[in-house]
């Protein structure tokens, strides 16, 4: 037995052994399998939960390819512009088999295309021709319906401008490449260049639309080079419509010249003559020298130097304020800013922000002329427009800003105006003054040179200027004029701003010879508020 | 132990199907989404061109020709033709409905 059991505990050592062998085996079996099962469902923890927004966000890209430009639209949603995919037609004339009889079948689909040239490109000895680019889907699927072997077409993107020239020179153009090469699209190419985005304007189409017509009509009636306009709302600093002539269809890059693409109100730095005298006699109310009623001697011209100031229509005698803004007395404005003082009037006008960097979102700014030294000389000059040049917008954003109270960023969005306004309690213009400012340009426009723009049932308030041209350091004397109407309505309520210019308009049958804001710039300014006005919902009044 | 092989055996058996139901399901959802990825390119292709068309059919230089050409009488409106909506009169009843209709209406009258 004990022999046995010594035969058998060798034996038995021999089995615990391989059954340890195998319970290991077993263990490193299991754990292996546990850890690959573990790394499985911390996986699928991973995918399920934690990068389940990953998953959703790459097919949200994937969906937006296609498109490479976000669009651009009005105050309305109206788009402007936008990117197409559009297919041009090329063919291959090696697989052509009967190039007389696709040819005649191209130009019975493309009326505009001519046999020879269809004909031409389809015998010639290459592997790929154009014919035409830039299909409409209607002509594609012409095309398609044809059924010629040897035609198809390559997909190209493009960007359209739906309303052509309505709003060249604020939405301006993009490169071959797709990158923004002026207005909106270059000063918004960052956000563009996502397809999901889009860029909503504050500019109106029928408003648009209307300044376009009204320009182009006087632009053609008085011979001018060009002109501009703008409508703005006093309330939100919002441009509402801006139109510079002449223009061009930024669906047609080459009617784009350095001429037609100049936006005259951001870019073009013009003395806009009397309308100055309206921030002239901001600054004299303002200073509290006085009120409308003070009186200045404008009976003799004033003398600077070897020059002297003499008014346009003289009246030779002593003139109270609103009398010397009635009749445009540059005399009378010289008077009173020299009462005031150069320091004084230029702080003022800093104040107002005629100095300042346009708000304005387009990279065409023109930055304000001004004179280098202070001097009596300046002061006089400027209180009735000349020695000081700025951008027609600029004009705008003081005059804004004036009615307003407090400084309010001219803005050519839809949205951001809301976010821009300012509640500084530092007032720049007291509201007595601005019932007194309204005051003078309703008497002006209905008594005095801007009469011309009065329109039945609308209580407007304006003031017309004129302003010799500069050419080679030096006035020119010859009738070329800039001329300028400035409008504001409802005069009772200020709510809109008017702003038309006129380049070298010429005397016409009825205007007696005469080349003055009054007799062009102002009937201007009255047709468009008169299609504006019922279109903003101002409220027609008749006494 | 011989539970615990089984179990695991069963328990591997049964995720194994399951992540393969699911990659088959997955593959089938990717599938899916990109058809519909695809449909819904082709749509904003279609809307962006219809946007574009609608912006030249809806182009006022375009619409003020076809008003001079087909509706030649036809004016901007003018302020004069404009009145505030307070100073439009109230009817004093509709002219559709009849009297006889108004009077048979409690505390109606004529």
């Amino acid at each position: 037995m004990s022999a046995q059991k010594k035969d058998l505990r060798p034996g038995e050592n021999v089995l615990s052994n391989q059954l340890k062998q195998i319970r290991l085996r077993l263990l490193f079996l299991i754990v292996a399998f546990m850890s690959v099962f573990v790394i499985i469902q911390i996986r699928l923890i991973d995918i399920m939960l934690l990068q389940s927004d990953r998953l959703g966000n790459s097919g949200h890209i994937y969906a937006m390819e296609g498109a490479d430009r976000g669009k651009i639209l009005d105050a309305h949603g109206n788009v402007i512009a936008t990117t197409l995919v559009t297919a041009s037609l090329y063919a291959n004339p090696k697989m052509i088999l009967d190039p007389s009889d696709a040819a005649k079948k191209l130009i019975e689909t493309f009326p505009d295309l001519k046999f020879q040239t269809v004909y031409k490109k389809l015998t010639a000895d290459k592997g790929f021709v154009w014919l035409k680019r830039n299909l409409s889907p209607q002509d594609q699927q012409r095309i398609i319906e044809l059924g010629l072997p040897g035609l198809d077409f390559q997909y190209e993107k493009k960007r359209i401008y739906p309303q052509g020239n309505l709003f060249s020179h604020v939405i301006g153009v993009t490169d071959i490449d797709g990158n923004g090469t002026a207005g909106i699209e270059k000063q918004f190419d960052h956000i563009l260049k996502d397809p999901n985005q889009q860029v909503q304007l504050s500019l109106s189409l029928p408003i648009q639309h209307i300044l376009h017509d009204e320009l182009k009509e006087s632009i053609h009636k008085f011979r001018a080079k060009g002109g501009s306009a703008m409508v703005i709302s006093l309330k939100t600093g919002q441009v509402l419509g801006m139109v510079s002539a002449p223009d061009f269809d930024p669906n047609i890059p080459q009617t784009m010249d350095a001429q037609n693409a100049f936006n005259r109100n951001t870019l073009g730095v013009y003395e806009l003559g009397s309308i100055m005298k309206l921030l002239n006699t901001a600054l004299f109310l303002q200073h509290g020298k006085g009120d409308i009623n003070t009186i200045f001697d404008a009976t003799h011209p004033l003398k600077i130097g070897r020059f002297s100031v003499k008014d346009y229509r003289g009246q030779y005698r002593p003139l109270t304020v609103e009398e010397i803004f009635f009749h445009s007395s540059n005399i009378g404005s010289a008077l009173m800013a020299l009462s005031i003082g150069p320091e004084k009037q230029m702080a003022f006008l800093r104040e107002i922000g005629l100095f300042d960097k346009p708000s304005i979102e387009l990279p065409e700014k023109g930055k304000p002329l001004v004179p280098s030294k202070l001097s009596k000389a300046s002061c006089i000059t400027i209180a009735f427009g000349h020695g000081l040049a700025a951008t027609p917008i600029q004009f705008m954003q003081s005059i804004t800003n004036l009615f307003n109270g407090t400084p309010l960023p001219l803005t050519l969005l839809q949205k951001s105006s809301l976010t821009q306004k300012n509640d500084s309690s530092n007032e720049l213009f007291s509201t007595k003054n601005k019932s007194a400012l309204c005051h003078l340009l309703q008497k002006t426009l209905e008594e005095g040179t801007a009469k011309k723009a009065k329109v039945q049932g609308y209580l407007i308030g304006g003031k017309t200027g004129t302003a010799e041209k500069v050419e080679k350091g030096r006035y020119v004397k010859n009738g070329k004029n800039l001329t300028s109407f400035l409008g504001v309505f409802p005069i009772n309520n200020p709510e809109y701003l008017v702003c038309a210019t006129l380049d070298e308009p010429q005397a016409i049958e009825g205007t007696y010879g005469f080349t003055a804001g009054g007799w062009n710039a102002a009937p201007l300014g009255g047709n468009i508020i008169s299609r504006v006005a019922p279109m903003l919902g101002v409220e027609p009044t008749f006494e | 132990m011989r539970r615990l092989t089984l179990w695991i055996l069963g328990s591997s058996i049964v995720l194994a199907t399951g992540l393969f139901q699911l990659k088959h399901q997955v593959v089938r959802m990717e599938d899916e989404l990109m058809r519909i990825i695809d449909e819904i390119n082709e749509e904003k292709k279609h809307l962006h061109i219809l946007e574009a068309e609608w912006g030249h059919l809806s182009n006022p230089v375009y619409l003020q020709k076809l008003v001079g050409k087909h509706l030649p009488s036809w004016n901007p409106l003018h302020p004069t033709q404009l009145i505030p909506l307070k100073a439009v009169p109230f009817r004093e009843r509709p002219l559709s409905i009849p009297d006889s209709l108004f009077e048979s209406l409690s505390g109606g009258t004529k």
